[in-house]
């Protein structure tokens, strides 16, 4: 066995001085002192050149261009980025990188996997204020793609969905609303905070489409029209569709939430004490509809 | 109310006269820091219950997340391509250490907008030395009429290589079971 | 590059009356490391008792080397000890520019026509009894926040350095027969454990003899392990760690080296917590 840098030094330490408060040194180079340079004609104008409104401080507004059509002006009217402030985004997540998580022991694939549980591993993170709603589950590693899983994801196209039925797991998109995500991203923080866990929203108008869907399937679809969908991609993709009904894990591979549901096994209107280990459910009529609808 | 009274107040002794009475009271905002009452006496009329189920409470546990990395689970091959490091390594003259999420610590450093590429190995415990002659025979081969330029930074245990042979030491780092 | 002229320091012989003074292994649980090392060797220490002056050797302990034998960056520890001495520093100078100096409201002299220099008030920095240009203004808080693990680093380096240095000494406990003072200098004196002795146990009720025996002397300190700084230790020359201590300080700096998560510590400090 070699020894470096760090062995030789804590050899080194045994026959020198004890190390105390005033034997310490910053690595050279690493604090300079703030002098200001003093060169020929004792520094002068301070970088702000000669007369005119540079040296006097007295610039022309941000944008001018000295009276021509100035290039914030120029262009009345770009409609490509119209509403793209609206728009929302679903960061990637290649299938590469969720078999190396669940390779690596950062994903249970014992338990279903979703958005929180992707959250949880710190390798995948998302910004809901940023408008970005989820993960949008890639093709990438598709081919090499070989384990079981329940993974609830909020987009995914057609190769990756047959990817996962080949590996005999299901897979569903789900909508989150902004108030659920927040919930998600840190769920420790949510229940930290004392309150009830949200209703989880309706997709707006423009996503039920695709929500609805069972080809992509869409937690709204119908589970009939999934199964169906399910042989349909087998027979297109060319692969055998695992019978999921006779495999032992079929409870957890058809575990799925309520569509008003944020949390597994937790209902909305709970309130979650993580200090006294306890579960707070409301009792009154009103509030119990309310959850409930 | 008390706000839509007081807007209506303050209309009113704008518009017409009002008797000093009137107009000369405090104006109470709830809402506001300067002049809003204590908080007293809030009684929470909502009834709950406060269960403690061990099933229910397993959902919220997996909600939580881990403190520290797991281990990779053991597998004899892994599809994803990763490749977990030996463990008989004490022997060896030099070690690389696997970074905190069990990866191999080599890095691909863009710099000058875009024009310089290095690739980092780092972590490098033991005779560095040693690994820079091991290493350099490996990489002269592959870049053949051109020349290497590599750096030793020995204090730091880091080893510094124009270009991009990220994948490259990386295959050769498996090779050796690190 | 160690020639023998360099005096050799330190050298602890063990003696054939600490040898016999062993106590049997199967008394002693030995130490489970977490994250197995798989290159550097396991660091050792004696496990010595604390209830007698004469020191017996109890059993011999195994500590990660990511904790005890880190790279001793004495930079590094360099910053700790400079952020722990600012963070909390507020300087309260405070110099008067032109506009607090009393006076100076008035042009002196008219503009022209005196053959005088212009001057537009008595109080500019070119005059004498002027105000200061860029003088320090009172208070001027040097709070800053050291990268978290730079102050993870230094304490690392700050144990590999002390053990290194056979300034490290791990003990049962800090249980003492009597609330004697002397008891304890008596025994720090025997067993060559320098002046000042920084004692660190797992929390912040310790037993009420020690407390009362380190009371009145200024030079043994009793520390919690929440407590532990990079400062405290370099002050004091040596430093006893109690068995719980020495597990909670390895368990939760390597928790920080292994962390599943780091963002939230990296993230820029925020002064409003809420």
């Amino acid at each position: 066995m070699g020894s470096n840098t760090a062995e030789k030094a804590l050899q080194m330490l045994k026959f020198l001085p004890r190390v105390c408060l005033a034997n310490l040194k910053p690595s050279p180079g690493s604090r300079t002192s703030k002098k200001r340079g003093r060169g020929q004609h004792g520094g002068d104008k301070h970088g702000a050149g000669n007369k005119g409104s540079g040296q006097r401080q007295n610039y022309m507004r941000l944008g001018y261009e000295t009276g021509n059509n100035p290039f914030y002006l120029r262009f009345p009217h770009e409609p490509y980025y119209q509403g793209h402030h609206l728009r929302r985004e679903y960061p990637p997540l290649s299938m590469l990188d969720l078999l190396k998580l669940i390779e690596m022991n950062r994903l249970d694939a014992s338990k279903p996997i979703d958005l929180v549980s992707i959250l949880n591993t710190g390798l995948y993170k998302i910004f809901p204020d940023q408008r970005q709603y989820g993960v949008n589950l890639t093709d990438e590693g598709a081919d090499v793609f070989n384990a079981k899983v329940n993974i609830e994801v909020q987009w995914a196209t057609e190769p990756v969905i047959a990817a996962i039925e080949r590996a005999g797991g299901v897979i569903t998109t789900a909508y989150y609303d902004q108030h659920s995500l927040q919930a998600m991203i840190n769920a420790k923080k949510f229940f930290e905070r004392g309150v009830p866990i949200p209703r989880r929203m309706m997709p707006p108008p423009d996503a039920i489409e695709y929500y609805a869907d069972p080809t992509k399937r869409g937690y709204l679809a119908d589970p009939e029209k999934i199964s169906e969908e399910r042989l349909v991609l087998a027979q297109k993709y060319g692969y055998e569709l695992p019978q999921i009904e006779k495999d032992p894990e079929y409870e957890m591979l058809t575990e799925r939430k309520d569509p008003r549901q944020i949390f597994y096994g937790l209902h909305p209107g709970w309130v979650v004490n993580l200090k006294d280990k306890v579960i707070l459910k409301p009792q009154d009529e009103e509030l119990e509809r309310y959850y409930a609808s | 109310m008390a706000s839509i009274r007081t807007y209506l107040q303050r209309i009113i002794t704008k518009t017409c006269f009002m008797h000093p009475r009137v107009y000369n009271s405090p104006q109470i905002r709830n809402s506001s820091f300067h002049s809003s009452k204590f908080l007293v006496d809030v009684e929470v009329n909502t009834k709950y219950e406060t269960t403690k189920n061990p099933e229910e409470w397993k959902y919220v546990e997996r909600l939580l997340p881990v403190t520290t990395v797991p281990e990779p689970k053991k597998l004899p091959v892994y599809a994803s391509g990763w490749k977990p490091q030996g463990d008989d390594l004490k022997d060896r003259p030099y070690f690389i250490a696997r970074t905190r999420n069990h990866m191999m610590p080599v890095y691909l450093e863009i710099r000058q907008r875009g024009t310089a590429r290095h690739t980092i190995i780092k972590k490098i415990q033991g005779d560095i030395w040693q690994l820079e002659k091991d290493l350099r025979p490996f990489l002269e081969d592959l870049l053949k009429p051109k020349n290497l330029r590599l750096q030793v930074n020995e204090f730091a245990g880091k080893i510094c290589i124009n270009g991009d042979h990220v994948n490259a030491i990386k295959y050769w780092l498996g090779e050796r079971n690190f | 590059m160690f020639s023998c002229t360099i005096p050799k320091l330190r050298i602890i012989f063990p003696t054939a009356r600490s040898l016999s003074s062993l106590a049997s292994p199967s008394q002693i649980e030995p130490r489970q490391l977490a994250f197995p090392p798989k290159y550097q060797q396991p660091r050792q220490v004696w496990l010595e008792n604390f209830d007698t002056i004469e020191e017996k050797k109890l059993a011999i302990l195994e500590l990660h080397p990511e904790v005890f034998a880190a790279n001793p960056r004495v930079d590094i520890i360099h910053d700790n000890v400079r952020w722990q001495s600012l963070y909390r520093y507020v300087s309260y100078a405070h110099t008067k520019s032109r506009f607090e100096v009393r006076g100076g409201g008035r042009k002196p002299w008219p503009q022209k026509g005196l053959g005088r220099a212009r001057h537009g008030s008595i109080r500019s920095p070119l005059f004498r009894g002027g105000g200061v240009i860029h003088g320090p203004k009172s208070p001027n808080p040097h709070f800053y926040m050291l990268p978290f693990y730079t102050r993870i680093h230094g304490l690392t380096a700050t144990l590999s350095i002390k053990l290194a240095q056979d300034d490290l000494h791990v003990i049962t406990d800090l249980e003492i027969p009597t609330d004697d003072p002397n008891f304890v200098e008596e025994l720090v004196k025997s067993r060559k454990w320098g002046p000042s002795v920084l004692f660190v146990d797992e929390s912040d009720i310790m037993p009420r003899n020690i407390t009362a025996a380190t009371d009145s002397v200024k030079h043994f300190n009793l520390m919690p392990a929440y407590g532990l700084n990079v400062y405290s230790m370099l002050k004091h020359d040596t430093l006893v760690l109690t068995r719980a201590a020495l597990d909670l300080i390895e368990s939760k700096l390597l928790t920080h080296l292994h962390k599943n998560n780091s963002v939230p510590n990296t993230q820029k400090y925020k002064l409003n917590q809420v």
